[in-house]
């Protein structure tokens, strides 16, 4: 076990190295911070002294190697256009994104998992067809015009619903949570619901087709055999055995969720890190874009190291090595 | 073969497959019986239907299958009339059934222990502890070692003998009154099988349970049953003692079906082959559905022959043995 | 149990403190977020716009762009280099600090000098800054500089024990100012709220307490506005402009920034990098040439259809509150048979073939107005290729006159015409540090004098009388081709009592709520 943790974190900062690199070289290449970081009417002087002062006036490695060098003290740099210290943004809007992130998942869970076990078991019924067509429209719908939609449903006209920001929050262990206050549930609500909604179709589409393969297992015959009630046969049996690709799905799209509600936050002007960062890249905000992807490839670590554990507890077959 | 002592009795059991491409007649016209503590040999090619007739048993057929027509008397009562919860409360205990591959029958992802204690808890409302006991006791039944230990390991951590013992030993838990095998030994290594398959006996003769062994193995049919039943294309075409069967079989289907055994006597010579395939179930040919490969079909046989007495235990479906 | 009852009594607790006194609160829904509350570090609209609540200058505008008193009183300039500036007294800042010439000096020399700060350009042209007494600063500059007084506007004056105590980086989160508002709280990404400054030396604000959020997306920064969730919105969508107009609660305002759009040709080089000429010479030399460019395009349609009549058409280089405008200069409308027979007269009767280059992420509809600008030309013969790239990409290109045509937009900031003829009329000249954006390289010894002039000659109505010559020089050789100044418009609820301003900031001093 703890030879696993520490395999994985090695391998994580293989990864993060590599992509570090890699971003350093893409953003070294697609232009020069500079221009985003003065006015457009600045003088030939300005422009060389911010640049001496930022080190960009060094060459590719020499940048690079400096760049490593303090993050390897923990200095991820200041960034560019906010003068703060990279991490600490990232990290003052972290808890959003994650709390919207989260709530979409568990929103996903507890409607894409009954609705897919439902179909599966009842493929006949009017409510699988529903639960099917809605599934499809889901996955095809554009997050975007969705989220627009409800604003304009239950904000504009009805008026039942903030339509943007994030409302009251509370103190939690020194983060600050909206889900804790009543205002803060209200405004969660429609962002975490647009974010769901593709990952309930897909919740429902996977575990359906899982489930209509495992109904067909020998098991599943003998279960019955043993005069099991169907309940027990679906909920318990069946139900663990299609949790290993549910469990894999959701720590995927939990990853994309975190790193993509870019789209719903911006609607919705919820202060994630994915508003930040879409800025971050398009000033060259270099420490900010770097620090991003430190914080983001962090919780992808995190989250596959829970579904591993996740697997191991699911599926005796699994042993983590 | 009437009586008190019959347990089980199909009448005309029909379960038909209504898929995309039309309908597949797989059990179409059963008839037989069973007296208690009788092993009866199911045995005929793959997709004869002797498994969905063992499935229609416990009425645990599958969609787009129904079992459209019949009786199915057990104890006195028409399975095919119970509702699903009385069925249930009887699968299992009074019903029980084994399947071909130990490695799929088991829930692969749930212990031993929990999988045979789940059934003792619904069937006999034992509290866990004594179910545990209980569960540890059917485990040294069937020849497991370390019987307590082994019931926290999960079905991988078991051989695959071993497995089917731990299946049996499921199936076994209640002293059922029917146990059907469907094929329980064919996954398994030839040592093995015997292994089981004298476990299984010796398991039903202890609790006088009746076993139907399906297979398509005459020369275990030969050497563990009672009776053997021979179905082709969905129905019944002979049914007798062993005895009658093996050594005066009526029908040439089953005739090729025992010259097919490698025999002991016959150690030499080449093993006798039943040309041509089974007829499509989808639109079988009215008639003898036997007719386009029997060696001795003739005009009459465009017309279904129903299974007749051929001598004393003794039943075939064949117009050319019919008649004396 | 009784712990899940005292969690639940918690959290009902925090909902009661959650709902805030509302009194006077205004609401102001934010394109775009400030950056850093440290007013030196980056000059853009929405950071100068909070920070210019939290900060007064030595002088200000007014709605209208005209100089009026800010921190000083008033000011002079005895001599060409000399200013002196007479500051106001009993003003304090919001830790309650006593505001001197002390204050001023520091806020001038930290503006030059800290490392990252980007505003080190307003402060270029002082020499020295001395305190004659604490309420009394000198200003020399290096040479005559007549827009000092507008450059004192960008240079917001901080406390200087303030700024030495908290330490430089502390500045972009910790503001303290003498303005109308102080910073209560900045929760970045979903809001950043002001409360008044009471003891503000002009009196106190009427609106007690502001919150600015940022709604980054067009349609639900709208959204916000008519579900009343905000009062105000800056940048309003054009296709949700009817939208708003229609509804009796609301007001769209709207006025002309600083900026116009326009089109830079080049005019040094005998070959044109991107240019496909008949003749092997540069077209764009020859005046008819630009002149034909300047009627063949309908800015009016691209007005129209593109900008969602969001723009005017521009007469000359800058829009008409810019100091140096020519009023006399008209517009001549889109003229395509005038266009070719410049063309032809030109020697090109069949046109010529030639790349515009645009940003296709800096400017609203950059994109599609290249486009159109591209398909207008094509009747008139010239065959143009729109190389749409991001800024990132194209300001470096520009920079190196890596460019036949391109298509990009100039503010005048401050706003004085002198703002345009030296970075972009005069001559390219690297040692005087003039026509660093002159991306055609035009050259004109007449217009370089002007400009020269106007930026050292210390008489308003003289430069004035340059400026406009300048300007008039301009148009007569075609130097730019001006197509349209851009509109900025804002939506408001009509509780919301206020006076767009020219320079796009949102002074909250000036509003009230009904």
């Amino acid at each position: 076990m703890f030879a696993f943790i520490l395999r994985r974190i090695y391998q994580s900062v293989l990864v993060l190295f590599c992509v570090s690199l890699v971003v350093f070289a893409i953003l070294y290449l697609s232009g020069d911070p500079i221009q985003m970081l003065l006015p457009a009417d600045a003088s030939q002087e300005q422009i060389d002294e911010m640049r001496r002062h930022l080190g960009l006036d060094e060459p590719f490695w020499a940048q690079y190697l400096s760049f490593l060098r303090n993050a390897l003290q923990g200095d991820m740099g200041r960034s560019f256009t906010f003068n703060q210290p990279a991490v600490k943004l990232i990290l003052e809007r972290a808890p959003a994104t994650l709390e919207l992130a989260v709530s979409a998942m568990i929103l996903a869970i507890l409607l894409g998992i009954p609705a897919g076990l439902f179909a599966a078991v009842k493929p006949k019924s009017w409510l699988t067809q529903i639960i099917m067509s809605g599934s499809l429209f889901g996955i095809s719908l554009p997050v975007f015009w969705m989220g627009i939609m409800l604003i304009m449903v239950f904000s504009v006209f009805l008026g039942w619903l903030p339509s943007s920001g994030r409302g009251q929050t509370a103190s939690f262990g020194g983060i600050q949570l909206g889900f804790l206050t009543w205002d803060g549930c209200k405004h969660l609500l429609m962002p975490a619901f647009t974010l769901a909604i593709h990952q309930v179709a897909m919740i429902v589409r996977l575990v359906r087709a899982g489930m209509m393969e495992v109904m067909l297992q020998d098991y599943i015959k003998f279960l019955r055999a043993k005069g099991l009630s169907e309940r027990r046969v679906v909920l318990v049996h069946a139900l663990k055995n299609i949790m290993i690709p549910v469990v894999t799905i959701i720590g995927l799209q939990t990853g994309y969720t975190i790193a993509f509600a870019i789209v719903t936050e911006s609607i919705f002007a919820w202060p994630g890190m994915g508003k930040l960062v879409i800025d971050a890249i398009h000033s060259l905000d270099r420490p900010v874009i770097l620090a991003y992807l430190l914080v983001v490839a962090l919780m992808f670590v995190f989250i596959n190291f829970m579904v591993d554990l996740t697997y191991s507890f699911l599926d005796p077959r699994i042993r983590l090595k | 073969m009437s009586g008190a002592d019959v347990i089980l009795e199909i009448k005309g059991l029909k379960t038909h497959f209504f898929t995309r491409r039309g309908v597949v007649k797989a059990v179409d016209g059963v008839d037989f019986s069973l007296r208690r503590g009788e092993v009866m040999g199911l045995v005929g090619e793959s997709g004869a239907g002797k498994s969905i007739t063992g499935f229609s048993i416990l009425r645990l057929i599958d969609e787009p299958g129904r079992i459209v027509d019949g009786e199915v008397i057990f104890e006195g009562r028409d399975l095919l009339t119970v509702p699903e919860a009385e069925m249930r409360r009887l699968r299992g205990d009074r019903l029980a059934m084994v399947f071909q591959d130990p490695q799929t029958s088991l829930d692969p992802v749930f212990t031993v222990g929990s999988q045979i204690v789940e059934s003792l808890v619904f069937h006999q409302s034992l509290s866990p502890s004594q179910a545990g006991s209980r569960a540890a006791e059917l485990l040294r039944a069937v020849g497991i070692p370390d019987a307590e230990k082994r019931l926290a390991a999960y079905p991988h951590q078991f051989s695959g003998g071993m497995r089917q013992r731990v299946v049996v030993a499921i199936a076994m838990a209640q002293n059922p009154a029917l146990l059907v095998a469907d094929e329980p030994t064919t996954a398994l290594d030839v040592t093995i099988q015997a292994q089981v398959l004298t476990l299984m006996r010796r398991l039903v003769r202890n609790h006088g349970t009746a076993m139907i062994l399906i297979t398509h193995n005459m020369a275990l049919v030969g050497q563990f049953c009672d009776s053997i039943a021979v179905m082709y294309a969905g129905q019944l075409i002979e049914h007798g003692t062993k005895e009658k069967v093996i050594r005066d079989p009526q029908h040439p289907y089953t005739q090729g079906l025992i010259r097919s055994i490698p025999g002991r006597q016959e150690r030499c010579r080449r093993l006798d082959q039943i040309p041509g395939m089974m007829p499509n179930l989808i639109d079988l040919p009215p008639g003898c559905p036997f007719r386009p490969r029997c060696p001795s079909a003739g005009g009459d046989c465009v017309q279904r022959p129903l299974l007749r007495p051929v001598g004393l235990d003794h039943q075939a479906a064949c117009w050319r043995r019919n008649r004396p | 149990m009784k712990s899940a009852m005292k969690t639940l009594l918690l959290i009902l607790a925090w909902t009661m403190i959650a709902s805030p006194a509302l009194a006077q609160t205004m609401i102001h829904g934010a394109a775009s977020e400030p950056r850093a509350l440290d007013p030196y570090f980056y000059a853009e609209t929405p950071t100068n716009s909070i920070n210019y609540n939290i900060y007064d200058a030595l002088v200000w505008y007014d709605h209208d762009a005209k100089l009026i008193p800010g921190l000083a009183e008033k000011w002079e300039n005895p001599d060409a280099l000399t200013w002196l500036f007479y500051l106001r007294k009993g003003v304090k800042f919001h830790d309650g600090s006593d505001f001197t010439a002390e204050d001023v000096v520091f806020s001038i020399e930290r503006c030059g000098s800290w490392a990252r700060s980007g505003f080190k350009d307003s402060v270029r042209d002082i020499a020295k800054v001395e305190i004659i007494d604490p309420y009394k600063v000198k200003i020399t500059t290096k040479a005559p500089f007549a827009i000092l007084p507008d450059m004192m506007v960008r240079v917001m004056i901080m406390s200087k024990a303030h700024v030495q105590k908290t330490g430089d980086d502390a500045q972009a989160t910790n503001p303290v100012g003498t303005g109308a508002y102080k910073l209560k709280e900045w929760i970045k990404g979903d809001h950043l709220t002001l409360t008044a400054n009471a003891a503000y030396w002009r009196g106190a604000p009427r609106i007690e307490t502001v919150n600015l959020r940022p709604l980054t997306n067009d349609a639900t920064r709208t959204a916000a506005l008519i579900s009343s969730e905000v009062h105000l919105i800056d940048d309003v969508p054009a296709r949700d402009l009817d939208r708003l107009n229609k509804d009796d609660r609301l007001e769209v305002t709207s006025k002309p920034g600083n900026r116009t759009m326009m089109l830079y040709l080049d005019q040094a080089r005998q070959n044109s990098p991107k240019v496909d000429s008949p003749t092997g010479k540069n077209p764009l030399q020859d005046v008819r040439v630009r002149r034909a460019i300047h009627l063949g395009i309908n800015v009016e349609a691209i007005i129209k259809h593109i900008m969602n009549g969001v723009g005017e058409p521009a007469t000359q280089t800058y829009p008409r509150f810019i100091y140096g405008y020519d009023s006399s200069i008209t517009r001549p409308g889109h003229n395509l048979q005038k266009a070719k027979e410049l063309l032809k007269e030109a020697g090109y009767p069949n046109g010529f073939g030639i790349t515009l280059d645009a940003t296709n992420d800096r400017y609203p509809n950059d994109e599609q107005v290249a486009q159109a600008i591209a398909a207008d030309l094509s009747k008139i013969g010239i065959k143009v290729k729109v190389n749409a790239i991001p800024k990132n990409n194209f300001f470096p290109m520009a920079d190196k006159a890596d460019v036949s045509m391109a298509f990009a937009g100039w503010a005048c900031n401050p706003p004085d015409a002198i703002r345009f003829l030296l970075p972009l009329a005069h001559t390219y000249d690297q040692k005087l540090g003039a026509g660093r954006y002159n991306y055609g390289r035009y050259s004109n010894p007449k217009v370089d004098a002007l400009a020269q002039e106007a930026s050292t000659n210390m008489d308003p109505k003289k430069r004035l009388e340059i400026m406009s010559t300048a300007s008039r020089l301009l148009m007569e050789d075609m130097a730019f081709v001006p197509l349209f100044n851009l509109v900025n418009v804002f939506a408001k609820s009509k509780k919301l009592d206020w006076v767009q301003r020219i320079d796009q900031y949102t002074w909250y001093f000036d509003m009230a709520l009904k």
